[in-house]
């Protein structure tokens, strides 16, 4: 019996294959003479897919649109509250003249990093995610397709606060950078390692509280590299100017690249 | 909550390649996560349980196997399975030196139909 589709003729056994051949359900020949409306099928259907492939095949998009229009792309990543926003205040006003920047700010809800951004007179767009806890490469096109970026050169990505989800989302960038903050930890690394390792960046911020916090920065810089030895590290303070300069140089370097 | 996104990722790919096939009913799919995927089996398998609502997999049995990594020694060769990436040392001679070749794999490997 075709177990396959029913039919009642002598066939082999089912064998839906995926995603080399095309039908899986056999041929009888040209001697069974039955018809069916549709096909009907059981047996296994073997993909051996990526679940993130749609949005890797957006991402590499992405990618492809910003290196045709010559811009460079930072995601910018970190826990909540670790400085993401004063960091690109402070950066973005550093750039003034030099490197045509602009913003897309990921948050759940509000303006309100938005607004900080817009005061800097760089072009920006607020993407709220709702309940989502990070940003995807489809809301990254959309975003582009949106905001006065025409002369934007360097574009920033600042993603949802969240040191987890991010991690597994590509959205087209150059760089990802991760971001945490001396009063988080510095065994901050080994807790989130998917993060850790899935950047090439690591900023290690508000550096100007180190004599008031338990953080030993000799300690998260051997955490890191032991996480990700790719590593390449920043450690800076937004109070404290002349520490954003390595990071600034690094940002003015890279168009060139 | 990545996880409910990448739920409903897979409620979607299951669904577009039945489609594909002309498929009915799903009824099972088998998702392979590795061990160092970033996504966390038992919250994957209750996003799941939301995401298949209203879909040709509603009543599918979910199987996911969470797969160790799996390491090679850049000094001596040897491949072994590794659960912690950090405090990880190769069987055969010690070396914390390795390159991960398998772990951070997040697969639809499978899906069973009927008609």
């Amino acid at each position: 019996m075709c177990e396959t589709c029913g039919c009642g003729l002598p066939g082999e056994e089912a064998t839906i294959s995926r995603p080399d051949v095309d039908s899986g359900h056999h041929e009888h020949g040209e001697t069974a003479a039955h018809h069916h409306e549709r096909p009907h099928k059981s047996g296994l259907l073997q993909l051996e897919q990526d679940v993130l492939r749609k949005n890797s095949l957006l991402a590499e998009r992405n990618r492809g649109y910003f290196e045709a229009l010559g811009i460079k792309v930072i995601n910018l990543m970190s826990a909540p509250g670790s400085g993401k926003t004063s960091l690109l205040e402070k950066t973005l006003a550093a750039l003034k003249d030099e490197l045509p920047a602009g913003v897309i700010e990921g948050d759940q809800q509000t303006l309100l990093d938005a607004e900080r951004i817009m005061a800097t007179g760089v072009p920006v767009i607020q993407v709220n995610t709702g309940n989502g806890c990070h940003l995807d490469a489809a809301m990254v096109a959309k975003a582009m397709k949106e905001g006065a970026f025409e002369s934007v050169k360097l574009m920033f990505i600042e993603n949802v606060g969240n040191l987890v989800c991010p991690s597994l989302f590509d959205l087209g960038e150059d760089h990802r950078v991760v971001l945490f903050s001396v009063t988080e930890g510095d065994d901050k690394p080994l807790k989130y390692p998917t993060m850790f390792m899935s950047a090439d960046v690591c900023i290690i911020s508000k550096t100007d509280l180190l004599p008031y916090v338990d953080f030993d920065i000799e300690v998260a810089r051997t955490n890191l590299m032991q996480v990700n030895h790719h590593l390449k590290v920043f450690e800076l303070s937004v109070k404290q100017e002349e520490s954003l300069m390595p990071w600034i140089g690094w940002l003015k370097g890279m168009k060139s690249s | 909550m990545h996880e409910l996104t990448i739920a409903a990722e897979i409620a979607d790919l299951v669904t577009e390649n039945a489609m594909k096939e002309g498929v009915l009913l799903v009824t099972a799919v088998h998702i392979e996560v590795g061990a160092f995927s970033g996504v966390d089996v038992d919250s994957l398998a209750f996003a799941l349980e939301l995401s298949v609502k209203d879909t040709i997999m509603e009543k599918a049995v979910i199987q996911i196997t969470r797969v160790s990594g799996e390491a090679e020694c850049r000094a001596c060769g040897t491949v072994f399975a590794l659960e912690d990436l950090f405090m990880a040392s190769c069987p055969g001679c010690g070396s914390t030196g390795f390159h991960l070749l398998s772990g951070r794999q997040l697969r639809l490997l499978s899906v069973e139909i009927s008609s």
